[in-house]
């Protein structure tokens, strides 16, 4: 084809434009790539029955893309810090972090998927919920896996990790952290500040624009929203059973209420929200709110230790309840290198990361582990972390804790939310 | 690259041979542009795209998303309101921009001189004049502050909202604080090379210089003043990262809508997010259309004046 062009023009102008034909190519070889589905690498090993050893060894001198949520400067510290180095150190593994809401890579995966991409990008996800749920029904991951880690058959109660948001686990991912659900007020500026969601109703009245909560569905303002409707629907027992849209639709009406009646007297007069939690946070940080919330039970202990938040912030939980989860990591069906992915995996269930992880000035995420499980000394080492002034008690953490419901009541409330509350 | 000189090719060969030349550029954006955009067309309609896995889904007809983009009055709202942001964000910058320019050039060589900063913005990210926006106009930010020092409100609750409140003031302040001085930068390229004695001239048949401004720069500048209107125009109406930044939640520029559907929403959305697109792209192109034939239209009427 390029011989032709040549010939047909002259001197070097006829140059110019063989070279320009090549670029254009070029350039289209990646969008005819796509169309046509992808490359058809397919002599991947099966791990399933492999030792452990055997995988060390075949990861030995990869690189693992560890795709997450970036929103937080300390994990993204802890990860690209303590992780990567001792996974450097240890199995000669380089990890590389892509940060990427799980929404966002769950849709990149679906259109690989789509495109009968088998060779994709990402090698380990940090996953949750409905994103779990939507990955596993599209049949987008590796597995069972968890049962190759050395450290989940040790150390992990597999009780404790059977079930994501009400969807069976089966294996598919592996539990690296548990998060409970905190509001941080700063007390010099709120001192009276609610404790219930009955009380937060009369609170955020007499102080308008004090409170908001980030737009769901943002990952912690749509665990706002679930909390509110287990606190003015009567508690969450009634939801554990499966999805049930006729109850749904009977008992979120008292929710709508509850957030049409505070929105007049959010920031902004509820006529914006902030789009994400890092929105929130800055606003709080600017002192324009009273309140902000987290999924970090140590969030404001270590954002006071580092200056961010004054001293005078504190971490509370609401007396209805707060939600608890358990947050998993996942290998995608077309990860380029699993072998590394699961070298990852287990190691963030080792002891020793499970601790620095859980320490205050890295992360301060509590751990998976099964406390009875694991030798006397690390246990005792968990036992003494100092988890800081500021973080509620891990006695009222555990009286408050309430699990979450079936992600399909998510998304109805995601939805329910936009159409009752957000246009109203 | 050097191509011989000559004189530019009007006959039928010659104009062949430039197709030729630029087709492998046409190549280009038709497997780019184009691609994506028959993609964008199929997914909307549901031809392509992931297998949906609402059974429901299978059920519906092919203009499921479109039915839904044109009954549900929050979406045509965005869009409305999207169309409004960057119109009003278009005028608001040729205005002050082609003003702007036209003082610029009268002013004495020093003003002139010093006046240069006022291309800073034109290197800056949308994303840099999002942040200054906030750090200007929000209820913690400067103006408040001062306006606080000054005495003339008490506390943050007192603050007139400006930012993230539905009359979509917060992105127009950042589209015309980014785009004015790129029409500025234009017009004056343009007017340094209109004869001075046009003025002169005006100005001794005892025009004032808004007279001046209104019978003589104006229609110098009106042609390009036309392209710039398009151009800042189309980018507000799709453009993503001030949205982001100072979008209010209601109602939404359609940018964030289409983002939020595609990536948050179940994928039944999807078809609606692409249904969108497709909805905005021919808004773009039957705008850009309506707009040169007025235009046309206009610069004919006044041709034999």
């Amino acid at each position: 084809m390029n011989g032709t062009i040549h010939t047909g023009a002259r001197g070097a102008s006829g140059t110019a434009v063989a070279v320009l034909w090549l670029a254009a190519f070029l350039a289209c070889l990646p969008v005819a790539r796509l169309v046509a589905g992808g490359s058809g690498e397919t002599t991947r090993r099966d791990w399933s029955s492999a030792d452990f050893g055997e995988i060390a060894a075949a990861a030995r001198g990869t690189a693992v893309r560890f795709y997450m949520w970036g929103g937080s400067d300390s994990v993204n510290a802890w990860v690209d810090g303590y992780v990567a180095t001792e996974m450097a150190d240890r199995f000669g593994v380089e990890v590389v972090r892509v940060p990427m809401d799980a929404s966002v890579f769950v849709n990149r995966l679906l259109t690989e998927k789509q495109a009968g991409q088998s060779r994709g990008t990402i090698d380990l996800v940090w996953i949750n919920g409905e994103n779990f749920r939507t990955a596993r029904q599209a049949d987008l991951l590796y597995g069972p896996f968890t049962q190759l880690l050395p450290n989940y058959r040790r150390y992990v109660d597999p009780a404790t990790a059977e079930t994501d948001a009400g969807f069976p686990v089966e294996g598919y991912e592996a539990p690296w952290g548990r998060a409970q659900f905190n509001f941080d007020v700063d007390t010099a500026r709120a001192p009276d500040y609610p404790t219930s969601f009955a009380a937060l109703r009369e609170w955020v009245r007499d102080h308008p624009g004090r409170f908001t909560y980030p737009q769901p569905p943002d990952f912690t303002g749509s665990a706002f929203i679930r909390q509110a409707f287990y606190a003015v629907t009567g508690g969450h027992e009634q939801y554990l059973g499966g999805f049930d849209a006729d109850l749904f639709a009977r008992r979120a009406p008292a929710l709508w209420e509850y957030l049409n009646a505070i929105e007049p007297y959010l920031w902004q007069g509820g006529e914006s929200y902030p789009r994400d939690l890092a929105a929130l946070d800055a606003l709080f940080e600017r002192g324009a709110v009273d309140f902000t919330m987290s999924f970090t039970q140590t969030s404001a202990a270590s954002r006071i230790a580092n200056g961010r938040y004054p001293p005078s912030v504190e971490s509370f939980v609401m007396a209805e309840g707060s939600l608890f989860n358990t947050h998993f990591v996942a290998i995608p069906f077309n990860a380029p290198n699993t072998a590394g992915a699961l070298v990852l995996a287990d190691f963030l269930l080792s002891p020793e990361a499970q601790l620095s992880k859980n320490r205050l000035e890295n992360w301060g995420d509590f751990t998976v582990l099964a406390m009875d499980r694991l030798p006397q000394d690390v246990r005792e080492r968990f036992a003494a972390l100092d988890l800081g002034d500021a973080t509620v008690s891990l006695s009222e953490l555990a009286r408050t804790a309430v699990p979450e419901i079936p992600s399909e009541y998510w998304e109805a409330l995601e939805r329910g939310w936009d159409e009752q509350v957000r246009l109203r | 690259m050097s191509y011989p000189r000559r004189p530019l090719p009007t006959a039928f060969a010659d104009r062949r041979r430039v197709a030729f030349r630029l087709a492998p550029l046409l190549v280009f954006f038709a497997m780019t542009v184009g691609v994506g955009l028959v993609h964008a067309v199929l997914q909307s309609l549901a031809l392509a795209g992931p297998p949906a896995l609402d059974p429901a889904r299978e059920t519906m007809s092919r203009w499921y998303a479109y039915h839904e983009l044109l009954t549900r009055p929050d979406l045509l709202r965005s869009l409305g309101h999207t169309v409004y942001v960057a119109a009003v964000s278009a005028v608001g910058c040729v205005a002050l921009g082609s003003v702007g320019a036209y003082l610029l050039w009268r002013a004495p060589d020093w003003v002139r001189r010093a006046g240069a900063v006022y291309r800073l913005p034109i290197i800056l990210p949308h994303i840099v004049v999002a942040f200054i926006t906030v750090l200007f106009w929000s209820e913690t930010g400067l103006v408040a502050s001062l306006l606080r020092a000054a005495g003339v409100v008490r506390g943050t609750a007192a603050v007139p909202r400006v930012l993230f409140a539905g009359h979509g003031v917060g992105p127009i302040l950042a589209y015309v604080y980014k785009g004015f001085p790129f029409v500025m930068l234009m017009s004056l390229g343009v007017l340094d090379r209109v004869p001075e004695r046009l003025v002169t001239t005006a100005t001794m048949l005892g025009a004032g210089p808004v007279r001046v401004f209104g019978a003589v720069v104006l229609p110098l500048l009106a042609p390009l003043l036309n392209q710039l209107f398009i151009i800042l125009f189309l980018y507000a109406l799709g453009g993503f990262d001030i949205p982001w930044i100072l979008g209010a939640s209601r109602p939404q520029m359609i940018p964030m809508t289409v983002y939020a559907l595609y990536f948050q929403g179940s994928l039944a959305d999807r078809s609606i997010a692409m249904a969108a697109l497709v909805l905005l792209a021919a808004t773009a192109g039957l705008f850009v259309v309506v707009y040169a034939r007025i235009a046309r239209r206009l610069s004919a009427r006044e041709r034999p004046v």
